[in-house]
């Protein structure tokens, strides 16, 4: 295939000044001394070196084993390029086509970079090689035959669409293919266009399967949540539905735990691999949670709760405050998972979907902690994450100092949860900024939100005041610089002249209007209305992405195929003799030689 | 290499003639000299009284004596003789190296010891030794016969391996008089110079060794990976050579010698380090005298 030939070509260079090391040592200048004596007392005494090594080391034979070796390993380095029956495979080129695909990206949704990429990748492909176009969803569907004609081959990617469907490409995906495409005596390529599905190829198949991934931040963890409350009177059942979604590459196992009060009623386990949703039912029938207090989460047996992140559901109604009197167990529980949502069930949201999200954009190693009060149910937010984004808080002190949040990068405050907020006396808010960070202020009554770019230290707050002090502070400060004050629907105009904001806030007077899943994708939310049409908050998301892309954590828009074929033995003798070579280059020509 | 020395330096050995080895030993010897020996003899050094018994020479009683206690007494007087002094050269091919050459400095110091032993009537032997004795110049003693130690000596070559013990075993089983063994030799023997030197002291030989120093042979320009070849084994060594290294070679060189020093000091051997930078003659007249092995 063209576009691996020159990248394997890249490899041939490292090996020449390994080679070029390996035989300059045969070449050594002789130098005739009185006697060896000293030298080999002070070798002697310093390393105690065996002298066989030196016998083996000059053995014709070790040094036709060490030429073997390096052959073998030029040989499958370039075995890739000189493998003729990869320019006789046909190649069949499969778009994801799942929901996950809509997803927006620098502008444009996956979907649409996954077609414009197998255009790209159809360019490429020699002139003699048959290409076919087809999709997968939750099924895999070949829509053309395997043809040379380029026009003809775009004119199908044209006509695929995007499928409400969940992906998968596993096994049996595979299977489908042998059966329906695969000739016989026939080698194939299979190359898929997605967005991180992960997929378990095993067996001796003479197909290659290579991976673009289109549209997603590399290492990216995601976790897409709902959940519903039903009462089933039949059952006289109270139902609690909580619908996870992941689209990472590896899924995620969650320990989601249900409150009330200060008690831990209900824990289990959830499991979502990648590209997938789960529906878990939870009977929460006999745990009424009318309870006004304002407790604290306090889980006992922390350490057991060995999963990667941690979803609560606080089941208390009209809870204003949820982080209040935070113990220490649960501030190192927070602080010993990667992503912890907290959720407030408001009675008044029976049918209404709500998506919480947590993502963390960590690249790979997800490092911030995430908190956030749904801000759907009007009860306010607070989001942390995202420490690599460098236009954010770098440190957030919140209510009693006990809970340390690094990293904040939006700051959004329901007006209505000021008004009734209960804060100890002493209690403290410490805002440090390096630049301006997104500060939204909802007020459910007046159905007003306020836009603002707030800068703590231009704005001439003092770095450390209480919170109600500092809210009523910046609200004064917001009426005195005429600060806009829009509602929803002109959110996306506000949104396209904002720049350094890395989060948003939605405001909670459009709550019935919400229909479908939300989704947070790279520290934004998505939100469909019901009338089909989408707030455009992603022009926001370029912004955002630039800027993650600039802190080093990287948003690869191409990556890099990744050859799913098991590895041959002369791969790994390849690997074998560089080490080797390595090795003997430092005995020869480092200070290892003198070692001897 | 040119290892040919020029002994005929009149004024050079003028200067040997007013020397004389001392040793820490008294041995018997065949010809009559001017050290003290072991047997009573004729000299003017009083030794003891003894009674006369019949035979005695009647002369030697002393009268005083007889006059004073009524008793015969006999005089005796300490005989002097010669004694053999042994050079033991090691003439392996690592001698050759070093500026100037180890082995030549080595046989103007055994020239020299030859010339300072014969002036005093005392007997030399002078043996090449490497992986064995190679040849050797049977002792002679007079001061005629220095001529042929010299040229002995000029007609010598290094060459082979060394093994002291072998060569040592091998040459003091064949002396029958036993007296100052000198050895001139760089030391460089993988299996050891200890037991060669032990095996002498058992043997009676009042030992003195002679340790060849000269700075090492690897040249500086010769940096960077290079074989090392032993000059006398042919073993190669790769080593990756820079200043560093030489400079802990030479250090070793120092930590060696010291070590053959202390072996000396423990089992009560003369050793002296002949470094090849220090001018001969100042060495001969000069160190030797300081370490009381001239007067």
């Amino acid at each position: 295939m063209g576009f691996m030939f020159f990248k394997n070509l890249f490899y041939l260079f490292f090996v020449i000044p390994v080679i070029l090391l390996f035989f300059l040592k045969i070449k050594r200048p002789s130098v005739i001394i009185d006697s060896l004596f000293l030298v080999k007392r002070l070798l002697i005494n310093k390393n105690n070196i065996l002298n066989t090594f030196d016998g083996i080391k000059k053995s014709f034979w070790f040094l036709l084993i060490q030429c073997l070796i390096v052959m073998v390993f030029v040989l499958s380095l370039c075995g890739l390029v000189l493998n003729k029956n990869h320019a006789k495979k046909d190649i069949l080129v499969l778009i994801d086509s799942s929901i996950s695909m809509k997803t927006m990206f620098q502008s444009k949704t996956r979907f649409d970079r996954a077609k414009s990429k197998a255009e790209k990748i159809i360019g490429q492909i020699d002139a003699n090689t048959n290409v076919a176009i087809g999709y997968f969803n939750n099924e895999i569907k070949v829509i053309s035959p395997f043809i040379k004609d380029k026009p003809v081959l775009k004119s199908y990617l044209n006509d695929i669409k995007l499928s409400l469907n969940n992906g998968g490409f596993s096994e049996s995906f595979v299977n489908l293919i042998e059966k329906n495409v695969y000739q016989k005596n026939a080698f194939l390529d299979i190359v898929v266009i997605t967005d991180h599905i992960k997929t378990v190829v095993s067996g001796n198949r003479k197909i290659n399967i290579f991976y673009e991934v289109v549209g997603k931040s590399d290492g990216n963890i995601g976790i897409t949540g709902a959940f519903i409350v039903k009462d089933n009177e039949s059952t006289a059942k109270t139902i609690l539905r909580v619908k996870f979604g992941c689209d990472n590459a590896r899924g995620f196992l969650a320990r989601v735990g249900i409150f009330s009060g200060k008690d831990l009623i209900n824990n289990f386990l959830v499991n979502i691999p990648s590209g997938s949703e789960k529906v878990v039912d939870v009977d929460i029938t006999s745990n009424v949670w009318i309870d006004n207090r304002i407790g604290c989460i306090k889980i006992d047996n922390i350490d057991a709760l060995d999963v990667d992140n941690i979803v609560f559901f606080r089941m208390k109604n009209k809870t204003r405050v949820f982080l209040n009197g935070v113990s220490n167990d649960v501030k190192r529980f927070l602080n010993s998972y990667d992503g912890i949502v907290f959720c407030d069930n408001d009675s008044g949201l029976q049918k209404t979907d709500v998506a919480v999200s947590v993502n963390e954009c960590g690249g790979g190693r997800v490092f911030a902690k995430k908190l956030i009060i749904n801000p759907l149910t009007g009860v306010g937010s607070l989001s942390v994450g995202g420490k690599t984004d460098v236009s954010g808080f770098s440190e957030v002190s919140l209510i009693d100092e006990s809970m340390l949040l690094k990293g904040v990068n939006f700051l959004g405050i329901d007006v209505d949860f000021v008004n009734n907020i209960n804060l100890p006396a002493n209690s403290k808010l410490l805002v440090k900024t390096k630049s301006a960070p997104l500060i939204f202020c909802v007020d459910d009554s007046a159905v007003k939100l306020s836009v603002i770019n707030f800068d703590v230290e231009k704005s001439g707050f003092s770095k450390q005041m209480s919170f109600p002090v500092l809210l009523a502070n910046m609200i004064d400060w917001l009426s005195s610089n005429d600060t806009p004050i829009v509602k929803a629907d002109e959110l996306a105009k506000y949104l396209s002249n904002i720049s350094n904001a890395s989060y948003i806030l939605t405001p909670s007077s459009v709550k019935t209007e919400y229909e479908g899943d939300v989704f947070l994708e790279s520290g934004c939310y998505r939100i469909i209305l019901k009338n089909g049409t989408e707030l455009p908050i992603y022009s926001h998301l370029l912004n955002y992405d630039e800027s993650f892309s600039k802190s080093g954590a990287g948003v690869k828009e191409w990556a890099v195929f990744k050859f799913s074929q098991k590895i041959d033995l002369s791969k790994l003798f390849g690997v074998l003799g560089f080490i080797i070579i390595v090795f003997e280059g430092i005995i020869f020509y480092g200070i290892g030689s003198n070692l001897k | 290499m040119d290892c040919n020395i020029d002994f005929y330096d009149t004024a050079f050995l003028e200067k040997l003639k007013d020397l004389h080895i001392l040793t820490r030993k008294l041995f018997h010897a065949r010809l009559r000299g001017k050290r003290r020996s072991l047997k009573k003899g004729s000299s003017l050094e009083f030794a003891d009284y003894k009674k006369y018994s019949a035979g005695d020479d009647f002369r030697f009683i002393d009268w005083n004596i007889l006059s004073r206690l009524q008793c015969y007494m006999i005089k005796s007087y300490w005989d002097e003789e010669n004694i053999n002094i042994y050079i033991f050269i090691d003439a392996s091919a690592s001698m050759a190296f070093g500026n100037p050459p180890k082995f030549l400095y080595a046989k103007k110091i055994a020239g020299s010891l030859s010339a300072v032993s014969l002036f005093n009537h005392d007997s030399v032997g002078i043996s090449l030794f490497s992986n064995g004795v190679d040849c050797f110049l049977p002792s002679v003693s007079g001061k005629n016969q220095i001529n042929r130690c010299f040229d002995y000596l000029n007609k010598i070559k290094p060459n082979g391996s060394t093994d002291f013990l072998r060569s040592v075993d091998e040459y003091s089983r064949n002396l029958k008089d036993k007296g100052v063994f000198i050895i001139i030799s760089d030391f460089f023997d993988e299996n050891g110079y200890q037991k060669a030197v032990l095996k002498l002291i058992s043997r009676g030989f009042d030992v003195n060794l002679i340790h060849i120093n000269s700075k090492p042979s690897v040249k500086q320009d010769f940096h960077g990976n290079v074989s090392m070849i032993d000059s006398e084994s042919g073993e190669t060594l790769e080593i990756n050579l820079d200043d560093q290294f030489i400079k802990t070679i030479e250090m070793e060189r120092i930590k060696y010698h010291d070590e053959i020093k202390r072996f000396c000091l423990l089992n009560r051997v003369y050793c002296f380090s002949a470094d090849t930078e220090i001018p001969f003659d100042e060495f001969v007249l000069g160190y030797f005298k300081r370490q009381l092995f001239y007067i």
